[in-house]
C-alpha cells in the first residue's frame, strides 16, 4: 500500500510518502507564516525523491485537527481534492494522536495543544496509541491527574511539556486498515465551536 | 482555433463558487453555494463560520460545476481563482484547492482579482469594448476604473472610508431594517420620499468617495428624532439616503466619463443590482449617448463564472501562478 500523509495542524508542517509501511520520503518543518502556499509545491517536491507520482498511491492520511483552525482547513482541503479528484481512500488522524507517537519512558502520553485563556486540546494515549481520554477541548488544569502515570507532549511551550517527535510510521501503521471516508465528507475536527456560535447559544 | 474552457474557482467571501465558462464569453455551467442563510443568524458574515463552510462544500461545488456542464477535469483548459481581496480564510480554501486541481491534472493556473471578476460579469452579457469606465460597486469596494484596453485597469478613484455597500448595511442596522439590509433599504426606498436633509457625500473635484459622513448624519438623525419622541420613517429615511448615494455615484461617474473620452460604461458588483443607481446611470446614459452594461442579477451577486470569464481573458495574456499561489486580503487591481 502506497499512501500520503498530510498534516498541517500547526506550525510544523509534516508531508510524507509511505510504501507497506515504510517512510520513503518526508518533510518537516517549522513554517510560521504562509503554509498554505507552500503545501502543494512541497508535495510536488516529496513526489520527485520516489519512483512513483501522486496518481499511483493507494489512501491519504490527512490530519483533520485539533489545531490551528486555518492550518487544518489547508490540509484537509488538499486532501479531500486530491482523494476527490484521483478517487483515493482517504483516513483522517487526530492530531494529538499523531504527537503521542513520540517515544518516552512513562507510559501515557498526555497531548496538549495550547488553545490560550488557560485551555488547551487535550487527550491522552497509552503506549499503542490507544485512547485512554478522549481528545477534547478542556481547562490545562484538567490534565494534571493524568501526568503520575504519564508525560505531557506539547509543541507549545507548555510548563513541563517534552517537544515531540511523531513517528510517521507508527500512526500509518496504526490505521492503515481504517474504513475510508467520502472526501465530500472529510472534514476538519476543531473540537471547538466558532465564538460567533458560542455566544449564541445562550440566547436560544 | 480550440475552445479554451477556463473552470474558475471562487470562495472570497460568503459564497462557494465553481464555473465553466467557455472562451470567455459563454457560460456552460455555474454552481453558487451561499451560505447567506447561516450568516443572516448572525447580522452579517462570520469570517471563521465563512471559512468552514468553504472547506464542508468545496469539493461537492466542484463535482457538481463539472456534473452540469457535462465535462471532466481533461476537459479544461485553464483553473482561474480568485485570490484577493477578500476574507483570507475563505479565499484560502479557493487558492489551496485551485492549486491542488492544477497540480494533480497538469493544468494552468490562473489568478484573478475578484474586482477584475466582477467587472468582467459583463462581457456575459456583452462583449466589451474599450476604452470603458467601469463603477465597481459592492459591500467591499466603491472604485471607478479607466480600462483603455483589454485587462487594463487604471484606479481613478475610489472609497476613502465605507464601501457603499458597506454603508447601506450600516444604515439598515441603524434604521432596524433586517438582514441583508442593502437590497432591503432599495426596495423600501421607492415606498419614500427625499424628505430628510442629509449631505451629499465627499462632492469634490476628484473620483474618490465618503460614505461615512452620510452614515454619520444618518445616525445623528434617527437618534435626534428618537429623543424627540418622534418616530423615523424608514421608507423616507431609505430613500433620502438611497437618492445622496445615487446622486454622487452618478456625478462622478458621468464626469470621468467625459473626462476621459469614454462612451462606454459598464457597472459591476453587489450593489449593481440596487435599483436606484440603475434607474438613474440608465436616464443619464441616454442623454449622453453613452452606452451602458448592467450585469444581469445573477451575475451582480458574487460568482465565479465571472472568475472564469476574467480568468480566460488573464490566460490569454500569459498570466500565470505557480502552485504556491498566495491569497491576499487585500491587494491592487492590476
Amino acid at each position: 500500500m502506497r499512501s500520503l500523509l498530510i498534516d498541517t495542524s500547526s506550525f510544523v508542517m509534516t508531508l510524507a510518502i509511505l510504501e507497506d509501511g515504510k517512510v520513503l520520503a518526508s518533510f518537516e518543518e517549522e513554517i510560521r507564516t504562509d503554509m498554505a502556499s507552500k503545501i502543494v509545491p512541497t508535495i510536488e517536491l516529496i513526489f520527485k525523491n520516489v519512483t512513483f507520482k501522486i496518481e499511483n498511491i493507494d489512501k491519504i492520511f490527512v490530519v483533520n485537527g485539533p489545531g490551528s483552525f486555518t492550518g487544518v482547513r489547508v490540509g484537509v482541503t488538499v486532501a479531500k481534492t486530491i482523494a476527490w479528484a484521483l478517487k483515493k481512500e482517504i483516513v483522517t488522524l487526530s492530531s494529538l494522536e499523531f504527537l503521542a507517537t513520540t517515544k518516552i519512558a512513562k507510559k501515557n502520553r498526555v497531548v496538549a495543544i495550547d488553545a490560550r485563556r488557560g485551555y488547551v486540546y487535550g487527550g491522552v494515549y497509552d503506549e499503542d496509541l490507544n485512547p485512554i481520554m478522549s481528545d477534547r477541548y478542556l481547562p490545562f488544569s484538567d490534565l494534571a491527574p493524568y501526568l503520575e502515570e504519564g508525560e505531557l507532549i506539547s509543541r507549545d511551550e507548555l510548563p513541563g511539556a517534552i517537544h515531540p517527535k511523531v513517528d510517521i510510521a507508527a500512526i500509518v501503521e496504526k490505521h492503515k486498515d481504517d474504513v475510508s471516508l467520502n472526501p465530500h465528507e472529510t472534514n476538519p475536527n476543531y473540537l471547538k465551536l466558532t465564538e460567533a456560535e458560542e455566544k449564541r447559544i445562550p440566547k436560544e | 482555433m480550440n475552445d479554451v474552457i477556463i473552470l474558475g474557482i471562487e470562495s472570497s467571501c460568503d459564497e462557494t463558487s465553481v464555473s465553466i465558462v467557455k472562451n470567455g464569453c459563454t457560460e456552460i455551467a455555474t454552481v453558487v453555494l451561499s451560505q447567506m442563510d447561516t450568516h443572516a443568524n448572525y447580522g452579517g458574515v462570520v469570517p471563521e463560520i465563512a471559512s468552514r463552510m468553504h472547506v464542508e462544500n468545496i469539493t461537492i461545488v466542484i463535482e457538481e460545476c463539472l456534473r452540469k456542464a457535462n465535462l471532466t477535469m481533461e476537459d479544461i483548459t485553464a483553473i482561474a481563482v480568485t485570490y484577493g481581496p477578500g476574507l483570507i480564510g475563505s479565499l484560502l480554501v479557493g487558492v489551496v484547492a485551485a492549486s491542488t486541481l492544477a497540480y494533480i491534472y497538469q493544468k494552468p493556473l490562473v489568478p484573478v482579482h475578484h474586482i477584475a471578476g466582477h467587472i468582467y460579469a459583463n462581457n456575459l452579457e456583452r462583449k466589451m469594448e474599450f476604452p470603458l469606465i467601469a463603477l465597481v460597486v459592492s459591500g467591499g469596494h466603491t472604485d471607478l476604473i479607466y480600462m483603455k484596453e483589454n485587462y487594463s485597469f487604471e484606479k481613478i478613484g475610489g472609497t476613502l472610508d465605507d464601501a457603499v455597500g458597506e454603508a447601506y448595511d450600516k444604515v439598515a442596522r441603524v434604521a432596524d431594517i433586517p438582514y441583508p439590509g442593502g437590497p432591503l433599504v432599495d426596495k423600501i426606498s421607492h415606498e419614500g420620499k427625499d424628505v430628510y436633509p442629509l449631505p451629499l457625500p465627499l462632492d469634490d473635484d476628484t473620483y474618490n468617495f465618503s460614505f461615512s459622513g452620510l452614515k454619520s448624519a444618518v445616525i445623528n438623525l434617527v437618534h435626534n428624532e428618537e429623543q424627540r419622541g418622534n418616530t423615523i420613517c424608514k421608507e423616507d429615511l431609505a430613500c433620502s439616503f438611497q437618492s445622496r448615494v445615487v446622486e454622487i455615484l452618478s456625478k462622478k461617474t458621468m464626469r470621468a466619463l467625459k473626462e476621459y473620452g469614454v462612451n462606454h460604461l459598464i457597472v459591476a458588483g453587489g450593489v449593481a443590482a440596487n435599483s436606484g443607481i440603475r434607474e438613474k446611470l440608465k436616464e443619464l446614459c441616454e442623454q449622453e449617448g453613452v452606452e451602458l452594461t448592467f450585469p444581469s442579477m445573477k451575475y451582480c451577486t458574487d460568482n465565479a463564472a465571472m472568475i472564469a470569464t476574467a480568468g480566460y481573458f488573464a490566460y490569454q495574456l500569459g498570466r500565470r501562478a505557480g502552485y504556491d499561489l498566495k491569497a491576499k486580503a487585500t491587494d491592487p487591481l492590476n
